[in-house]
């Protein structure tokens, strides 16, 4: 194992008592507090992890005749260790290099963590949770009904084209006659004709859906808004920043230093994926796909070496021309990630948040214009308030605005200093 | 195994039945009824024919696009592992140094992604400061070259091959150990080394077949202590161990000839010899400029590319500010104008063969054992002398001929005036240009003879660079073994059996030794990109030192180098120094370099027979036409040939890019050439006759043939005013790659382009390189190479050649708002009156009010209202000192790489579609000026009138001033673009800045036609993708590309764009001081060109912070703002050119000088 990864053990605990919800009674209720608080961080109950499984390792203990060194193990194993007393800590000290942390426990706390441990039952995990069904993902950019209400139509054309010239062929290739000369375009024109008024509403209608039509379109050019491409990994926002109410930023880790908030590097998710080998919902597929990607074994817990790059589908698209940085708005102005993403707990695969998902959340500036439009960004530049008061570098620009008293009146009119009146609204602000 | 079975689908096909055979032998298998259907009368009636079938198609595919019309799918891909110290998005700098051979400097390498993208000067370490040249700079776009080797190749007489490097090992090593059994001769060609490391493993490699010589260079590396805070705590200390020297390997064997011999492009072998016999040690002293009040050069171009030029440069800046009350007087004699010698106050022209005389001249006069020069010089040197006198110990006089007469007679004045310790430190020696011309004349003769068995060359190429580069190349294949370490096929790889391609310097690990005291350290910025390896390694590798890895990430020299830091720094500092190595390394690393104290080295007293040397270096033969080979800013000695930030960099004085030429005097042009008007033939005496010898899109540059000795030269002819008479030069560095035939093989910006992409070819259907190569050309005299001097014969061709341009017009035709300047005497009594209005006064207007005229500033006759912009937070500003400006063009490509501005080629720029965002206008003084000046004085008096005109003072004078004025966007407050724009493309900021807005424009170029300072620049191509650009432009090759930087948008065809100010390095300063919770403080946000500038002529800064260095620059006696009449309003401040000169040597200089008698 990696050195920095080590270090963010204690976090995978966390999880990893996620999966024990539930569970047993009375006593056994202390164990499993006890457990998350002191174990699970290193162990779990039917499983390797960076400690051995724990089920039944009290029996061997006492099968050793050492039942009653299993306390002094527990309490501080090194000591033990040297003793040179222990044959179990002996064995296990030739096993494993790494040296048991020494807990402060009582002999009834560990008791109680080895009733609760002997009574867990696997099974119990989902007990108590929905299972929520990862969301169907929508076609990448999808024109949905409209695609299908065209494609019928052009079959419906060509169908009735070949029937034309099938007729025709028919009619060539063999002797019968048949009455009509008409093709099915005159015998629509006839029809048109006899029903002149009608038919001129019909078409002036179409035409104006038609236009309508084509300019709703026109409008919706680089509208992202529900865009939620499918993605290589079957990762759910739900169940990492939902379920286990994971900070943004712990994966994001980017966002408060650069432009980028970044797409986790794969070493990021061995973090806690180094201990959690299922996923909730998709068992152990999605989660193998990392162990593939980091070049992971998990049989003998060793790293291959040999690692390929995950290629997700960008969500949040933004043309070349435009310059967005996450640090000056996460870092700077302190804006909160739901304001540009939406409850992001709330869905499964990353995808941009529609204006109005947004702006039914609570703390969020309200807006009109799509998500990841050049309008809906001045909009918010027009509405968002500066606290000047909050950074010194605002502190400094609000002193050189009150040797302008008219201009600094001009700007507090509304009891507030926007960010368009401090260049918010400005091209090279945005666009270099 | 080959399978005959016969497979069969029918008896008839078994026994090929007649029948079968020919129904298989026809193309349809039976015959379509088709005319007896057609023919039926039913279906000739149908109308469903051709216009039926287009009508399928077309429905077919709109429908087909109506299904494909999604938006594509981005990708985005993650690292799996992170390095811990790189964060997309956020750029990291590292400290690294550049050594080519030819020039030095420390430098800070950005990087993206892990990309390098940018280079700078390092202000914090090391001898040069935030010096650089643009060829440092530039170099970052050479390791994107896709020429580069990218595997060790071999020649054999039949088959070019890449081979594994353990194939080459084991050939090469076996070859060596063969020759050195049966006691061959083994010779190893490289630069000069200066770097202790590269040095031990050459060692290493000579002793080991044999060799037994020790370098004939500086002491082992000595590194000071240091405490924590990266001071030399306990220099002397450090400097006693050194006494012990470095331990040379023990030779295995001797029996083997082994010899290492140094060679550069440009010798100073005429230094050493000079010195060796004034002080007994052939070294280069250490010079400091700054120290000196009076600087006299004679043809030494000490600010482009003469021995640390870069540390020069920064020095010589420190000595060009008016405001001390002091400055520098800068003297120049010399041929060609030069890039020096553009900057000097007074520029005498001499010919080559005369700047022995104005040495001996200048001794003389100071009372040495001189001799007089006659004529007009006498009083130069006269003058000179007693400038000199005055600031003794505070003087300096350099000569850059490789004559080591010269150079004695020069010691002696130095001597004489006491500069010895004072200005010139000959303790501390550079420990560049090491070539013995001798030496490499030895080899010649030796190789040429056949004698020699293995030859190696290390980042030299004799075949291109030497004056005899056929012969060498024929003897190369006269060798056993013969082996290159080039980057490239070039000219004298392509003639060696094993190429072992080298690492680019930024994918390599180095230490170098540039000076007595001081260490740097190149560290890699990138993994390599080819399977390359370093050339040290290879030597260490056949020297049985090391073993080679067998992947890229080979730490071989790696190793070594710390071995040697560790062996001859660290554990020499005294014990209670020793905090560790790492740390000591670490710290070294980080700042890139080490100033330590050497072991000042034991310097005789002068004592040279100056008697001998003044009557030999008075007696060089003159000669009708003498040619001078020297360096342009931008080329060098040819390393970066084919690099097109440079090849595009139009030169500082010619304004030329993509080419090479003869620049002549253009009295002489006018005489040699047939385009002379008739008239008496050497005189430029009327505008029509200077518009023959002027070059813009429609006037072409003659071609002339220069021949000297046997060797002829075809190129197109230059008229560079200030020129001395009788004297040509060309820039040595072009021409390369020729020997590639139909191959860009040293990279695709090396060779000549068509007007509509694709290269040139000749008739064969060779690529033809740009320029020519000028090295044949190099002399001989008094037993060194001569770079100046020798006889050439002119003669023009009568053909005519395209020059691209940049600034067709000489002269800033006496309008004053552009250039301001004044003399010192002039400056300093203004400061004291604090009144400046003698040579900067304010602009007035003249206006009616109540029925008189009167005269008001510009600000109240303004149409506009006040823009916003002095109250709000930011207000970005510069100033540029025109005084400090030497013209050298660093910030124009450090522009081009911080902003992504396209290369758009030769054919272009003659169209003036250059896309620099900078370009630094040249102006010559005009012959006019001064009789303009007094007729503007008193308007009513015309009785002269018939002695200037405004045609004339377009003709630049014979031997001009000249002033160097970067012009970039001025960012008016009242712009004339942002009035004009029709769809607000062009908009002002609250912080002053004129925004262009790419995405918004549309192309109508209203605005660049309003730009009284014509820097806005129109994309009137895709560069990136037009096949026309394709040779050009970098950025149109997959690895090129990687240059880019990702934070500024590459511009699509049809907008305008022009310079930002950086506007993305403002708001990544902005960002970090309010991240920080502070506000901006001078300095944080500074623009690419202001950080490039080697002399800090470039102030960038908020001048709404009134403590600022660039509001009190503003406001400053010497700032002007260029075109004020015009009333805009610039964010730019330019400072009006001082010249140290008292106002009659200024004039007496007009032209009056001992080689032309110029009448005007």
């Amino acid at each position: 194992m990696s050195t920095p990864l080590k270090g963010f053990l204690s976090i995978a605990a966390l999880f990893v008592f996620s999966l024990f919800i539930g569970a047993n009674h009375s006593y056994a209720q202390d164990g499993e507090a006890l457990f998350k608080n002191n174990c699970a961080s290193c162990h779990a109950v039917d499983k390797v992890v960076t400690g051995p499984a724990l089920r039944g390792v009290q029996g061997k203990w006492a099968e050793a005749g050492e039942a009653d060194m299993l306390y002094d193990w527990v309490k501080n194993s090194t000591v033990l260790i040297g003793s040179g007393k222990s044959t179990m800590a002996n064995a296990i000290a030739d096993f494993s290099p790494t040296d048991m942390t020494p807990q402060a426990v009582s002999n009834d706390d560990i008791d109680a963590i080895f009733t609760y441990i002997e009574n867990f039952k696997a099974d119990d995990k989902v007990a108590t949770t929905d299972p929520i069904p990862y969301q169907t993902i929508k076609k990448e950019g999808g024109n949905g009904w409209m695609l299908k209400l065209a494609l019928i139509g052009v079959l419906l054309i060509v169908v009735l084209a070949m029937a034309g010239v099938n007729r025709r062929l028919k009619e060539a290739s063999s002797d019968v006659e048949t009455d009509e000369d008409h093709t099915y375009l005159e015998i629509v024109k006839d029809w048109f004709f006899r029903n002149k008024v009608f038919a001129g509403i019909f078409i002036l209608l179409a035409v104006f859906v038609g236009l309508s039509d084509l300019g709703w379109r026109a409008a919706q050019i680089d509208v992202m808004e529900g865009y939620q491409p499918s993605q290589p990994i079957k990762f759910s926002h739900m169940v990492h920043a939902g379920n286990h109410e994971i900070d943004c930023k712990y994966c994001h880790s980017s966002v408060e230093k650069s432009k980028h908030a970044g797409i986790p590097s794969v070493n990021v998710c061995m973090n806690c994926h180094l201990n959690i080998n299922e996923g909730t919902y998709t068992d152990t597929t999605e989660i193998n796909k990392i162990y593939d990607a980091v070049g992971y074994d998990l049989a003998s817990r060793e790293y291959t070496g040999e690692s390929s790059p995950i290629v997700w589908n960008k969500v949040h698209n933004l043309p070349d021309h435009v310059y967005f940085n996450h640090s000056q708005h996460v870092s700077v102005a302190g804006v909160d990630c739901i304001q540009c993403h939406g409850d992001v707990k709330t869905f499964d695969a990353g995808k941009v948040a529609s204006v109005d998902e947004i702006n039914k959340l609570e703390g969020t500036v309200k807006l009109t214009k799509p998500v990841l439009t050049m309008g809906w960004c001045i909009e918010c530049h027009n509405e968002k308030e500066i606290d000047l008061g909050s950074n010194d570098y605002y502190m400094e620009i609000h002193n050189r605005l009150k040797k302008d008293p008219e201009l600094l009146k001009k700007y507090k009119e509304d009891d507030k200093v926007t960010v368009r009146e401090l260049g918010g609204w400005e091209c090279a602000k945005c666009h270099y | 195994m080959a399978n005959d079975k016969k497979y069969w689908k029918g008896f008839d096909e078994l026994k090929e039945t007649p029948s079968f055979v020919e129904k298989r032998d026809s193309e349809f298998p039976a015959e379509v009824p088709v005319e007896e259907f057609m023919a039926s009368e039913k279906v000739s009636g149908f109308k469903t024919d051709r216009r039926d079938f287009l009508k399928f198609l077309g429905f077919s595919v709109a429908a087909a696009t109506l299904a494909a019309c999604e938006k594509p799918v981005i990708k985005s891909v993650p690292y799996v592992n992170k390095p811990e110290d790189i964060t997309p998005g956020v750029a990291n700098w590292y400290a690294s140094t550049y050594y080519d051979g030819n020039d030095f400097g420390s430098i800070l390498v950005k990087t993206r992604e892990g990309r390098p993208i940018m280079i700078k000067g390092n202000k914090y370490h090391g001898i040069n400061g935030v010096s650089t040249s643009p060829r440092m700079v530039a170099s970052v776009l050479s390791l994107y070259n896709e020429a580069r080797l990218n595997a060790p190749h071999k020649h054999a007489a039949d088959a070019h091959t890449d081979m594994s490097w353990a194939d080459m090992d084991s050939e090469i090593g076996a070859k060596l150990t063969a020759i050195a059994g049966k006691g061959g001769k083994i010779r190893l060609v490289t630069k000069s080394i200066i770097s202790p490391s590269t040095r031990m493993a050459i060692n290493a490699f000579t002793t080991k077949y044999g060799g037994s010589e020790a370098f004939p260079m500086g002491p082992a590396p000595v590194v000071a202590p240091i405490d924590g805070n990266g001071v030399v705590a306990n220099a002397a200390a450090a400097a006693v161990n050194v006494a012990a020297g470095v331990n040379l390997v023990t030779p295995e064997s001797t029996s083997a000839d082994v010899k290492h011999v140094t060679m550069d492009e440009v010798s100073y072998h005429g230094m050493r010899t000079a010195n060796k016999e004034s002080f007994g040690s052939d070294f280069i002293p250490s010079y400091d400029f700054s120290k000196a009040r009076v600087i006299v050069s004679i043809g030494c171009d000490f600010l482009n590319g003469w021995l640390l030029s870069t540390e020069y440069t920064a020095q010589y800046g420190k000595t060009r500010v008016p405001e001390n009350t002091w400055m520098s007087k800068h003297w120049q004699f010399e041929s060609i104008m030069s890039q020096t010698g553009s900057n000097a106050d007074v520029r005498v022209r001499v010919k080559p063969s005369q700047e022995g005389i104005v040495a001996a001249g200048i001794l003389q006069e100071l009372g040495g054992q001189g001799a007089s020069a006659a004529g007009d010089l006498a009083g130069y040197c006269a003058k000179v002398a007693a400038e000199l006198e005055a600031a003794k110990g505070k003087s300096l006089v350099v000569a850059g001929s490789n004559d080591p007469n010269v150079q004695i007679i020069v010691n002696a004045i130095n001597e004489k005036l006491g500069n010895y310790g004072a200005t010139i430190d000959h303790t501390s020696h550079v420990e560049m240009g090491w070539n013995n011309d001798q030496e490499i004349k030895a080899l010649e003769e030796e190789l040429t003879g056949g004698t020699v068995d293995a030859v190696i060359f290390y980042d030299v190429n004799p075949v291109y660079a030497s004056p005899n580069g056929a012969s060498w190349a024929d003897a190369i294949g006269k060798c056993e073994l013969s082996v290159s370490f080039a980057q490239y096929d070039d000219e004298t790889a392509t003639n060696c059996q094993y190429i072992c391609p080298d690492n680019h310097y930024l994918e390599s690990w180095n230490d170098f030794n540039p000076k007595t005291g001081h260490y740097s350290l190149a560290q890699p910025v990138i993994r390599p990109l080819y399977d390359t390896r370093q050339a040290q390694e290879s030597l260490l590798v056949w020297a049985g030192e090391a073993t080679r890895s067998t992947s890229k990430d080979s730490t071989v020299f790696y190793d070594f180098i710390q071995k040697t830091w560790n062996e001859y720094g660290y554990s020499r500092l005294p014990v209670e120094e020793q905090k560790g190595f790492d740390t000591y390394w670490n710290w070294a690393v980080h700042n890139g370099s080490v100033s330590g104290m050497g072991m000042p080295a034991e310097v005789g007293s002068f004592s040279a027979n100056v008697g001998a040397a003044v009557t030999k270096a008075t007696a060089v033969e003159t000669a009708e036409m003498e040619l001078v080979i020297y360096q342009k800013a931008g080329i060098g000695v040819g390393k970066d040939s084919a690099n097109p930030w440079l090849q595009e960099m139009p030169d500082p004085l010619s304004k030329v890019s993509w080419d090479n030429y003869v620049t002549m005097a253009p009295a002489d042009a006018l005489a040699k050439l047939p385009a002379g008007v008739p008239g008496d033939g050497t005189d430029i005496d009327s505008y029509e006759e200077w518009n023959a010898l002027y070059l813009g899109e429609d006037s072409p540059a003659h071609m002339v043939s220069v021949t000297v000795g046997e060797q002829t030269l075809e190129l197109p002819v230059f008229p560079m005013p200030g020129q001395a008479s009788g004297t040509i030069g060309i820039a040595m560095g072009y021409g390369r790659g020729a020997h590639g035939g139909s191959e860009a093989i040293i990279g695709k910006g090396a060779y000549q382009t068509e007007k509509y992409g694709d290269y040139e070819t000749d008739k064969d259907g060779n690529l033809i390189p740009v320029g020519q190569n000028v090295f044949p050309l190099l002399g001989w005299q008094n037993d060194a190479v001569s770079y100046a001097g020798m006889a050439a014969t002119v003669t023009a061709t009568g053909a005519t050649y395209p020059l691209a341009c940049a600034q067709t017009h000489h002269t800033v035709m006496g309008r004053e708002s552009v250039v301001k300047e004044t003399t010192m005497g002039n400056f300093v009594a203004s400061l004291d009156a604090n009144n400046h209005d003698s040579y900067n006064p304010p602009h007035e207007l003249m206006v009616i009010k109540n029925g008189e005229h009167v005269k008001v500033p510009v600000a109240e006759a303004d149409l506009w209202k006040e823009h916003p912009v002095e109250h709000i937070g930011h207000r970005w500003g510069m100033s540029v000192d025109l005084t400090s400006c030497i013209g050298c063009g660093t910030c124009l490509v450090s522009c081009v790489a911080e902003n992504n501005v396209p290369v758009v080629g030769k054919d272009e720029v003659r169209r003036s579609r250059d896309m620099h965002w900078l370009r630094i206008d040249r102006y010559f003084s005009s012959i006019d000026d001064d009789k303009r000046n007094a007729w503007e004085a008193d308007p009513t008096d015309q009785s002269d009138d018939a002695a200037w005109s405004y045609l004339k003072m377009e003709v630049a004078e014979a031997s001009p001033e000249v002033t160097y004025m970067p012009m970039m966007c001025q960012h008016c407050n009242h712009a004339p673009c942002e009035t004009v724009c029709p769809v607000a493309a062009t908009t002002h900021s609250n912080e002053g800045l004129n925004q262009m807005t790419y995405n918004r424009c549309i192309g109508t170029r209203y605005c660049a036609n309003n730009c009284p300072y014509k820097v806005r620049r129109f994309n009137w191509f895709n560069y990136q993708g037009y096949k026309k650009f394709n040779a050009a432009n970098p950025a149109q090759q997959e690895l090129g590309r990687m240059v880019l930087n990702p934070d500024v948008v590459v511009r699509s065809r049809g907008v305008m764009e022009k310079c930002s100010f950086c506007v993305q390095k403002i708001q990544e300063g902005k960002l970090v001081a309010k991240k920080a919770g502070r506000p901006v403080e001078d300095g944080d946000v500074t623009s690419a060109c202001a950080e490039a500038c080697p002399v800090n002529a470039i102030t960038f800064g908020d001048w709404n912070d009134t403590a600022s260095t660039i509001r009190a620059k503003s406001e400053a006696g010497r700032a002007y703002q260029s075109l004020e009449e015009v009333g805009f309003k610039p964010n730019v401040w330019y400072q009006a050119k001082i010249r140290n000169v008292e106002e009659d040597v200024a004039m007496a200089d007009h032209g009056d000088d001992h080689a032309t008698h110029d009448e005007h």
